[in-house]
Parts: structure tokens; C-alpha cells; sequence
């Protein structure tokens, strides 16, 4: 069987989730077992799919002889051996080794959100699992797509339902915030839409690779300075999506005000569209010095600010969503140094990243669970109530730092080896002590909530910690220590994908 | 007063509504501490990298920045209450980066 087949499914099957249970949501049993059964083809699916392009409609381009039968012999003489033979005429789906490894995690993840909703809710909400299929089939799509357009379709789609996922959490100020990332979303979009607008005026296409061969043959001026605008607005809609300054702080926001499983998933945009968006921006400018200025300047910048933010809150969920913009600005300093070592370095990040965040949305989800507050101060001793999901936990906040032998250690490694071969020392000194002080954010919330003794008006629920969630977190972690003690089997495919965008 | 009470005295002012009835944890103390030393010594190696465009200009930014925080420091305190989830706020923050952004490709530069 031609396993290219799967390549459309990765994003039909979870679309076709989302319908479903949102349909039958009054089944509570049969909504359930479509959630689980969709859940688990997520990860499925990536791994039996093979290598290969998807062409929508079977429009292929002319030179693999899609349509040429079809074409006047007067018309055919014009375009043989011109760019026009090369075009892609429809929406393009490609599929390679990063994208596989990239999609499997995305998998894992959405799973993981998935059973976590079910278990962790009295009464599942077919809507809630709605959204969240919905959001993974634009995760998917955005990984999968070579059409610039397409990505802004799903971009749109996704910011939709990010913020459905922040009206249904039902935690205060939710109206609101949902609100202001509408609005924000809506100078972020709008000029990342002006920006393809351009591109499309310029080159007469939507395709990212018929984009990148327009001015690498030389059609297309790369100086244009309508070039060099529509990419400052690509970068300003890469900014909104992934939360980089100035987004930074909408972005924390929205991650407090989610669900943990919503949060696992809100993340794993900002993951997704960082890397995303960001391949499509290299492949497009790597030629422009300033393009890369920008992201690593942006990228820095996050880092610091994120990780310094972090200390200061007293709210676990905000300390957690800022040390995940900082973790972001470690992606961002990957693809800003552009060399195929660098861009891999930052898409191994974001893989370990859309793990361990996932993992401490897991890991403090139960702690809201048990206690309804997540105020560090107003918390204590809660070690003795969940030793394992403590264990677990304190685990996945060294794994963000960066303690070895785990994965993060491994990708926040190679990104400081990329900064010195790159002959900038001192970014990796940046990221090294920005790492430091991540574990040191860390200590504070395991101390305040774990370590420190119970506050006497502190209401601890006796439900118990899910057992579901805590076998979620377990896989999570063996994930994170295997590709942390066997970091080759992910790295030589996300490598492949690097430099496929830096060399086509 | 010493600098680690004017420290303090600036958390209780930023953190709660009456600085004489707040009280402010030693953790969190330490915690804004670190941040504030962190961001100080992370902007002044970030700031080194202009070393790449012009060392004379790097030396400019350097003086720059140490002559700012000597001026303005505490900064977290002041960054906590800047980030406070007002839409404003994120508005003209998000304005002034496009702005930035704009200028700096529309300029052409290459």
C-alpha cells in the first residue's frame, strides 16, 4: 500500500474527531471511545505514513506530466523549459523525516490532552474535545503544508479556536483575555496576511517553494524593498504566533487562563507556529542579514525577559507559561543563526519543548485539580498528598532546564555549540545562564508547592491524582530520556529538514 | 536605609496596595533579586554581540546601558507592573514593534 495515503489523513482523521464528537457529545460513553480511538491514530499515523508529497486534486506540476496531455501543443511549446513547467498549480502537502519526528510528538501531545480532558472532567465536554481535535489538525497542517496561503487558512483556524479553548475553561477573567487575543490576534493576522499579499503581487504565487524559486532564478528582485517589507510582516505574524516580545505577555496570559490540557495544546501552537512559520521565513530570506538580525534580536530578547518574568510571579500557571516564552526564545536563536547545524539545534528544541511544557501542564494541572488555586503562596505540602506526581513533576522542571541526561540538555547543548561555531560566544552564555535561572524558577514553585509545610487554610481535595495522567506523564518522561540518552534518532531527521530549508 | 531595604521597601510598593501592611516572603525577595541581576548582566553580554556591526558603536550601547541602570534600577519591579495584562499596554507594544519591524525593512536594508 502507497503509505502516502496517510499524508491528507493527519489532518482529515483529527477534523473528522472533532465533528464527530461534537455531534454525538450527548453519548458520554461513545464520545469518549471516538476521543480516545481519534487520540491515538495521531501519533499512529505520522509513524506509518510515507515519505512523499501530497498534491490536492492531483494537480501536479506540468513537468511530472500531470497536465500536459491535456494542454494545447501551441501552449505546451511556451511553457516547456520555462519556471511555468516547475509551479505547483494546488495546495501541496510534503512529508520527510523532520516533519514525521515533528508530528509524532504533536501526536503524542494531543493524546495526552485528550485523555487528560476526558479523566480529569466529570462530564466530557464534546465541544472541549472539539476544539481540541480542531487545533491539532491546524497544528498538523501547519507542519505539513507548502502553501503559504493554506498555512494562513489553518493559522486563522487555529487562533479561533485557541480562544474557544480559553471561553470554555470557566476560570476568571477568561471572557476577557479571550477577548484580547482576538484583538491582538487581529494585527497580528491581518499583517501577516499583507505580507503574502505581497509576496503573492511579487511572484505570482502562494507556494513557498515556487516563492523561494522565483528569487532564486532571479524573476523576483531579492533587494525589492516591497520584498523586504512583506518580510518584516511575515516576521511581525511570526511574532503574534509563537508569543515572542511583544506578544509575550498575551501569551502567558492565555496559557493561565486554559485548562492544562487546553494549555498543553495552546502551547503546542506557539510551538508549532514558531517553527512553522519560521522554516517558511528562512527558506523564503535567508539571503537577507537583516532577517536574521531580527530573530535572533526578537529571540533574545524573549529569553530574557520570559525567564526574568518568571521569577518575579507568584502564580505557577504564569510561571510556567513565562519559562515557556522564554524556552521559545531558545527555538527562535536556533533559526536565527540559520546554519543547518543552528536550525536543527532549534527544531530539536521545539520538539523537547512541546514535551516538557506539556508535562508541567500535566504535572501543576493536578495540583489545580486537588487544591482550585494556583497562588504559590497560598500553598504547601502537598508532597505527602502526591509523592509520585511530585517525583514526576520536579522531574519535568530539571528536564526544562536542562539537566542531563534528558533531551532538553541534549537540544540546549547543540543550540550553545551552533552559538560558538557561529562565532557569537556570547549567546550561548546568555543561554546558559538563562537556563540556570530556569531551574532556579523552578525550585521555587517545587519548593512553595511540594517542600514548604501546609498553610493551615488550604483545602486539599481527596480525589487522588488521576492514574491516567500519571501514566501520561510517565510515557512523556521515558520519551524525553530516551531521546536524551539516543539524541541521533531525532536528530539526523530534524537535520534533514534543516537543511532542505536552507539549500531548496 | 541600605540598598537591600530600598529593595524591599520597592517590592512592597509594587506587590501590594499599603507598603506598611504588605509583607514580602524572602523567597520572593530573592527571587526578584536574582531576576533583577540576571537581566543587568543577560542585556550587557546581549549587548556585546554589536560588536559584530561596529565596536565603537558596542561601546556607545554598553556606556549606555550601565549609565541606564544605574538610574533606573530596580527594574523587575518596574517590568512587573508594565506587564500587568492591560489591553493598552499590549496594544502599544505591539504597535511600536510593527512599527520597529516596518521601518527597519522598509528601509531596504539588505
Amino acid at each position: 500500500m502507497d503509505g502516502t495515503i496517510f499524508l491528507p489523513l493527519m489532518v482529515i482523521i483529527p477534523i473528522i474527531c472533532a465533528i464527530l464528537v461534537n455531534l454525538i457529545h450527548g453519548a458520554q460513553r461513545t464520545t469518549k471511545v471516538v476521543a480516545v480511538i481519534g487520540a491515538i491514530c495521531l501519533p499512529l499515523v505520522p509513524i506509518l505514513a510515507t515519505y512523499g508529497t501530497q498534491y490536492f486534486g492531483a494537480y501536479q506540476p506540468l513537468i511530472n506530466g500531470g497536465l500536459t496531455a491535456s494542454l494545447p501543443e501551441a501552449i505546451s511549446s511556451i511553457v516547456s523549459g520555462t519556471l511555468l513547467e516547475l509551479f505547483h498549480p494546488a495546495i501541496t502537502y510534503t512529508f520527510g523525516p523532520g516533519q514525521q519526528v515533528i508530528l509524532f510528538i504533536l501526536g503524542l501531545v494531543a493524546l495526552c490532552s485528550v485523555v487528560l480532558s476526558i479523566t480529569e472532567t466529570k462530564k466530557t465536554s464534546g465541544v472541549y474535545l472539539y476544539l481540541l481535535f480542531m487545533l491539532t489538525a491546524a497544528l498538523m497542517a501547519f507542519v505539513l503544508t507548502d502553501d503559504i496561503f493554506n498555512l494562513y487558512v489553518f493559522f486563522e483556524i487555529a487562533a479561533l479556536v485557541q480562544v474557544g479553548l480559553i471561553l470554555v475553561s470557566r476560570i476568571k477573567g477568561n471572557y476577557e483575555t479571550g477577548l484580547k487575543y482576538m484583538l491582538l490576534g487581529e494585527i497580528g493576522g491581518s499583517f501577516m496576511l499583507l505580507g503574502i499579499g505581497l509576496l503573492l503581487g511579487l511572484t505570482g504565487n502562494v507556494n513557498i517553494s515556487d516563492i523561494v524559486m522565483m528569487i532564486h532564478s532571479g524573476a523576483v528582485d531579492p533587494t525589492n524593498p516591497v520584498l523586504l517589507f512583506a518580510a518584516g510582516m511575515l516576521i511581525f505574524g511570526w511574532l503574534y504566533a509563537t508569543g515572542l516580545p511583544p506578544f509575550n505577555g498575551i501569551k502567558s496570559e492565555i496559557y493561565s487562563k486554559g485548562l492544562p490540557s487546553g494549555s498543553m495544546l495552546l502551547q503546542s501552537f506557539s510551538v508549532i507556529g514558531c517553527i512553522s512559520i519560521g522554516l517558511v521565513i528562512l527558506r523564503i530570506f535567508a539571503y537577507s542579514s537583516t532577517v536574521q538580525m531580527v530573530i535572533l534580536s526578537v529571540s533574545v530578547l524573549a529569553m530574557i525577559l520570559g525567564i526574568c518574568m518568571a521569577m518575579v510571579q507568584d502564580d505557577y500557571k504564569r510561571i510556567i507559561a513565562y519559562l515557556a516564552v522564554g524556552e521559545l526564545g531558545y527555538i527562535g536563536v536556533g533559526l536565527g543563526l540559520a546554519t543547518p547545524y543552528s536550525v536543527t539545534a532549534g527544531l530539536f528544541q521545539a520538539v523537547n519543548e512541546l514535551m516538557v511544557t506539556s508535562l508541567l501542564f500535566m504535572g501543576f494541572g493536578v495540583v489545580l485539580y486537588l487544591t482550585k488555586t494556583s497562588k504559590v503562596s497560598k500553598l504547601g505540602g502537598l508532597l505527602e498528598k502526591m509523592p509520585v506526581g511530585a517525583f514526576l513533576t520536579i522531574i519535568a522542571g530539571f528536564v526544562m532546564a536542562g539537566v542531563p541526561p534528558f533531551n532538553v540538555f541534549q537540544s540546549k547543548y547543540m543550540l550553545c555549540q551552533a552559538a560558538m561555531i557561529a562565532g557569537i560566544p556570547e549567546l550561548a552564555i546568555i543561554m546558559i545562564i538563562l537556563s540556570i535561572v530556569t531551574f532556579l524558577a523552578f525550585l521555587k514553585i517545587a519548593y512553595a508547592v511540594f517542600l514548604q509545610p501546609k498553610p493551615d487554610d488550604l483545602e486539599i481535595s481527596n480525589k487522588g491524582m488521576p492514574k491516567a495522567t500519571l501514566v501520561m506523564m510517565a510515557v512523556l518522561l521515558i520519551v524525553c530520556l530516551v531521546i536524551g540518552l539516543f539524541p541521533d534518532m531525532v536528530v539526523s531527521r530534524l537535520g534533514y529538514l534543516a537543511i532542505t530549508t536552507l539549500l531548496f | 536605609m541600605n540598598m537591600y531595604e530600598k529593595f524591599v521597601a520597592k517590592l512592597k510598593s509594587t506587590f501590594g496596595a499599603d507598603p506598611e501592611e504588605t509583607l514580602v516572603s524572602g523567597a520572593q525577595t530573592s527571587s526578584v533579586i536574582a531576576a533583577e541581576l540576571v537581566l543587568i548582566a543577560s542585556l550587557l553580554i546581549a549587548a556585546s554581540t554589536i560588536r559584530l556591526v561596529s565596536p565603537a558603536l558596542m561601546i556607545v550601547v554598553e556606556v549606555a546601558l550601565i549609565i541606564i541602570f544605574l538610574y533606573v534600577t530596580p527594574i523587575m519591579p518596574k517590568l512587573y507592573k508594565e506587564f500587568n495584562d492591560d489591553l493598552n499596554n499590549m496594544m502599544f507594544y505591539a504597535v511600536l514593534a510593527l512599527a520597529i519591524i516596518a521601518i527597519i525593512f522598509y528601509w531596504g536594508v539588505f
